[in-house]
């Protein structure tokens, strides 16, 4: 037990600091145009190199996890908030998952 | 670990490493890898807090960022983000995977078999829901998600890439894409509003 937490610690210590000290280092500083529409298209970035390719094996089978993510992408097209999107899409991988 | 360390890629890594026996520098080098796109998250969200936040908030929130929590923030449609709703999103946040990594723990095997499959899909469909409404109106942020989309498939089914570490792959694929996006689409110049 001492030794997982002796790892829980140093796991802390080197994943801290990469989030950390972006925070501090730009802070409220002046960027140039390039460097601050950078960082304005990250998220977006972010969450489609997260959502493709790996939610086709989000589940067994790859038809479910596509029938869930289409379901989830349509809902939110249509202006649903997360949390519907998030319901809608366990139950499309999972209708699919039935047939 | 779900206390103190709060990074869920990296704790069942470890969690796969330790069971097969690996040493503990090789896990701890494995969790810095996979949480080095975490620096970029971070660096994104800077731009939106507003200014003058003491260091203790600052490093509060820079430890509690995630993907979900990121997603969750970055996707607000205000342009600053106040320090109270970040701590409230963190809070919750963390609570709710301490929580859930002890129900986990305890064995949640009461759902069925199809339901748990099905759950798999839940992150995904999470970041779904809070990426397209973002992007449904915003042709700029779209190209850029589907190109880290393309990019990210692109690292993930090239064969030359095979050897290259999950978390780098999602770093690369966000870097050019958001690079791509800064190129083609760069935001007009304006004044940062003060505080």
């Amino acid at each position: 037990m001492t030794r997982i937490m002796l790892l829980s610690v140093c796991m802390m210590l080197v994943t801290a600091p990469s989030r950390i000290l972006p925070l501090f280092f730009l802070g409220d500083k002046k960027l140039p145009p390039f460097v601050e529409s950078l960082l304005h298209y990250i998220p977006f970035a972010v969450l489609g190199a997260l959502i493709f390719s790996d939610v086709l094996s989000a589940t067994d089978d790859v038809r479910a996890s596509l029938c869930g993510a289409v379901a989830a992408a349509m809902l939110g097209w249509f202006g649903q908030g997360p949390l519907v999107v998030l319901a809608g899409g366990i139950l499309g991988a999972f209708a699919a998952s039935c047939l | 670990m779900s206390l103190i360390v709060f990074a869920g890629a990296s704790q069942f890594v470890a969690l796969n490493l330790l069971t097969i026996g690996a040493s503990f520098p090789e896990i701890i080098l494995a969790t810095a890898v996979l949480n080095l796109r975490h620096a970029m998250m971070s660096s994104a969200i800077t731009r939106r807090l507003p200014c003058g936040l003491g260091w203790l908030e600052k490093a509060w929130i820079g430890f509690e960022i995630t993907d979900e929590s990121f997603s969750v923030a970055a996707m607000r449609k205000e342009e600053s983000l106040s320090s109270a709703f970040l701590m409230g999103l963190n809070i919750v946040g963390h609570c709710t995977w301490v929580l859930g990594t002890w129900l986990g723990f305890l064995g949640a095997s009461f759902l069925p078999q199809k339901i748990q499959e099905s759950m798999g899909i839940a992150i995904y469909a999470l970041f779904i829901g809070l990426l397209v409404p973002g992007v449904r109106k915003n042709r700029q942020a779209l190209a850029v998600a589907l190109s880290a989309m393309a990019l990210s498939a692109l690292f993930k089914w090239t064969p030359l890439f095979a050897s290259m570490n999950v978390s780098l792959k999602i770093m690369c694929a966000t870097g050019f894409a958001a690079l791509l996006g800064a190129w083609f689409f760069p935001l007009p110049v304006r004044e940062r509003n003060a505080s």
